[in-house]
């Protein structure tokens, strides 16, 4: 039997089609990975008991699109397929053993990543991504995500891609595709992919730029879905050519998209960050603006009243409005809720915080942006919110209710 | 360098108002960190100290993020950095002296400033309250109640009797201590006014604080697979801002049993 040669090292991953596991192979003396998928059972009967003609298809097409595409490309940085056998109920894949932390991994402990980091992981795969689209016919990887990708350890700045289980050969004809239907991780998955469950070159662009932002912001997608925000609000220190190459690629319209991963790689290799462009042996660094910083922790606690002979120059733009906000649980005693003080906090259209003091009268000229944090609300209760402003000139009241529950 | 930071601000036991104020600003910088810790202790005897305490850490804030932050990306020297807090300090002490004239009565306060740039201390010390620097002891063999090397840097400006001799917003704040030297890993800044170190000695900061660094020395990046763990998970601790949190509170719990019925300001900046 094939799978006596290769002796299980350890498990690297389990999922819902079947394991992952390194391996040593004794003839040849060097380690794999092997992947053991699980079909339908014999007699075309799941473990539940209950045959399912469909899935069944489908995964039988998801392994032989993951084989196909392994087989068809040749490429540093894509795990090649060294075996794949099939014994009873079970398909054994064996694969090039890439060893190093998944970007998952790597953003989950450490956080965002600097510019020149992510622009050198990105063009990486931009590369990569590139090569598989520009085949004939062209290979969409179609499940681009950050527990696909691997920064390798036996090769100093370098980025693999893994996973070809849901790859989609795009020769006109949708049965071509690998994984008898439509397969997407949420929060990757363009909006066309969800509407139409038609992968595309596209729908890797989007998923790109969903990865590039989770390495810039260090905010990893969610299972509900992901919200562009403005990338600098997260991270700072990010140029705004960088910004602008990930909002490009996350474009809901397609059209608006980049066309080809080539425009990607290029725009950001112009970010002009120092890894990727050395000239005479040295490296040109980018002009950072130096005045940024992130404002890690900014607390002033003090009863001293601040007194406008004080400060000096102070201009007084709104000495008149007074700000109040009120939360109360519907169902709770008035008692509770009196008294009780909510930490709020002020930041400024740029995200930055302002300093805390609530006996202070702040001078403000863009939209003040109050936030609550979430401690102040218990999950699945619901609580009026409600926003007051009185006018200290002639005492005018005017507020807005808001109803939130968090879930 | 990773920075952690927390504070503890408490009006005591007894007091109505809270004449101590605190200021902590901890900001990111590209190649480093920056950090402001401010503690002013009214003067009790005088009238209004929380407004004068609280004069001198907004005015130190509004200076954090203007000038030094100048300073900082300039990356001005260490003689210019310290003369510009001195700058600072009379500058708080004019502020003072025209907040006593307007207000027709007699105000002060202390002040204990710490601040901290990429790897680099500055020290600014008027009055009574105390700045500590903690170090994991790591190569003297560890007993258990002398976990960490402990020294006071600020003299405290007292006489025998213990009454304060200098503070700011009256006459005689025309030297206050400044001192300036490089941060290590494994320090521990401690700085508070004086309710907080009622009773406190040394030895017994040493066994409070001494274990927030945990049990294992600073490792370097494991370059292998060990027991489950990615390569480039460094093995070191951080003590986090709920651990010196605690730290704080029991400091202070200690200093109220033991008679201290006084306002308290502290903050504990951690460098790992």
């Amino acid at each position: 039997m094939e799978k006596e040669r290769y002796r299980i090292i350890r498990k690297l991953a389990e999922g819902g089609s079947g394991v992952t596991s390194l391996v040593w192979d004794e003839h040849l003396s060097r380690q794999w990975v092997m992947k053991e998928i699980t079909l339908q059972g014999e007699g075309g009967q799941t473990a539940e008991g209950q045959y399912d003609a469909d899935q069944a298809e489908g995964q039988c097409q998801a392994v032989q699109a993951e084989i196909r595409a392994l087989t068809a490309v040749r490429m540093d940085g894509i795990p090649f397929l060294a075996d794949a056998w099939r014994e009873e109920n079970k398909v054994y894949l064996i694969m090039e053993y890439l060893e190093g932390m998944t970007l998952e991994q790597r953003i989950a402990t450490q956080g965002a990543m600097a510019e020149t980091e992510a622009v050198r992981i990105g063009v990486q795969l931009a590369v990569l991504l590139q090569y598989l689209h520009e085949r004939t016919p062209a290979l969409i990887h179609g499940d681009i995500k950050a527990s696909n990708v691997i920064c390798r350890k036996d090769q100093a700045d370098s980025a693999a891609l893994l996973d070809f289980g849901a790859s989609f050969v795009q020769s006109g004809e949708y049965d071509s595709s690998g994984s008898g239907g439509c397969h997407y991780t949420p929060g990757y998955a363009a909006p066309e992919l969800i509407r139409t469950g038609r992968p595309s070159i596209q729908t890797d662009i989007y998923a790109f730029g969903v990865l590039l932002y989770a390495m810039a912001s260090g905010e990893l997608p969610g299972d509900c879905g992901w919200e562009a925000t403005a990338v600098r609000q997260q991270n700072p220190f990010l140029s705004p050519q960088m910004e602008a190459v990930i909002a490009k690629c996350v474009e809901h319209d397609p059209k608006n998209r980049y066309h080809t991963m080539e425009e990607v790689r290029l725009d950001l290799l112009s970010c002009g960050e120092t890894a990727l462009c050395k000239k005479n042996g040295e490296k040109r660094h980018r002009k950072a603006d130096k005045h940024l910083y992130q404002r890690v922790t900014s607390l002033l606690c003090t009863e001293g009243k601040e007194r406008g002979v004080l400060l000096p120059a102070v201009a007084v733009l709104c000495a008149c409005t007074a700000l109040f906000l009120t939360v109360r649980a519907p169902g709770a005693e008035e008692s509770m809720a009196a008294g009780k003080t909510l930490p709020v906090n002020l930041r400024s259209q740029s995200g930055d915080r302002i300093l805390v003091d609530y006996g202070a009268v702040y001078h403000t000229g863009q939209n003040p942006l109050f936030e609550l944090p979430e401690s102040c609300f218990v999950k699945e209760r619901r609580y009026e919110v409600t926003l007051r402003q009185r006018d200290c000139v002639d005492g005018s009241i005017r507020e807005r209710t808001f109803l939130i529950c968090m879930e | 360098m990773q920075i952690t930071t927390s504070s503890f601000w408490w009006k005591g036991r007894s007091a109505e108002v809270n004449q101590d104020s605190l200021s902590l600003q901890h900001v990111r910088l590209r190649d480093g960190s920056a950090v402001l810790a401010v503690v002013c202790d009214g003067i009790g005897s005088l009238s209004r100290g929380e407004d004068a305490g609280g004069i001198a850490v907004r005015h130190l804030t509004k200076w954090f993020y203007g000038e030094c932050r100048e300073l900082i990306f300039e990356k001005k020297s260490k003689e210019l950095i310290l003369l510009a807090l001195q700058r600072q300090v009379y500058q708080i002490q004019e502020l003072l002296l025209n907040f006593q004239q307007k207000e027709r009565i007699r105000s002060g306060t202390t002040m204990t400033c710490l601040l901290l740039i990429r790897r680099r201390y500055y020290i600014v010390h008027v009055g009574d309250g105390r700045l500590y620097l903690l170090r994991r002891r790591r190569l003297l063999p560890v007993i258990w109640w002398r976990k960490a090397w402990v020294k006071c840097l600020t003299m405290e400006d007292q006489d025998r009797a213990g009454r304060l001799t200098k503070c700011l917003g009256a006459e005689c704040a025309d030297r206050p201590f400044y001192d300036t030297g490089r941060i290590r890993r494994g320090s521990l800044f401690l700085l508070g006014t004086d309710g907080i170190w009622h009773g406190m000695d040394r030895k017994r900061l040493g066994q409070l604080f001494g274990n927030v660094w945990g049990r294992k020395s600073p490792g370097r990046m494991s370059g292998k697979i060990r027991d489950g763990k990615h390569p480039g998970q460094p093995d070191r601790n951080v003590c986090d801002s709920r651990q010196l949190q605690r730290r704080l509170e029991m400091m202070a719990q200690q200093s109220a049993d033991r008679g201290s019925f006084d306002n308290m300001a502290a903050i504990a900046v951690a460098v790992e």
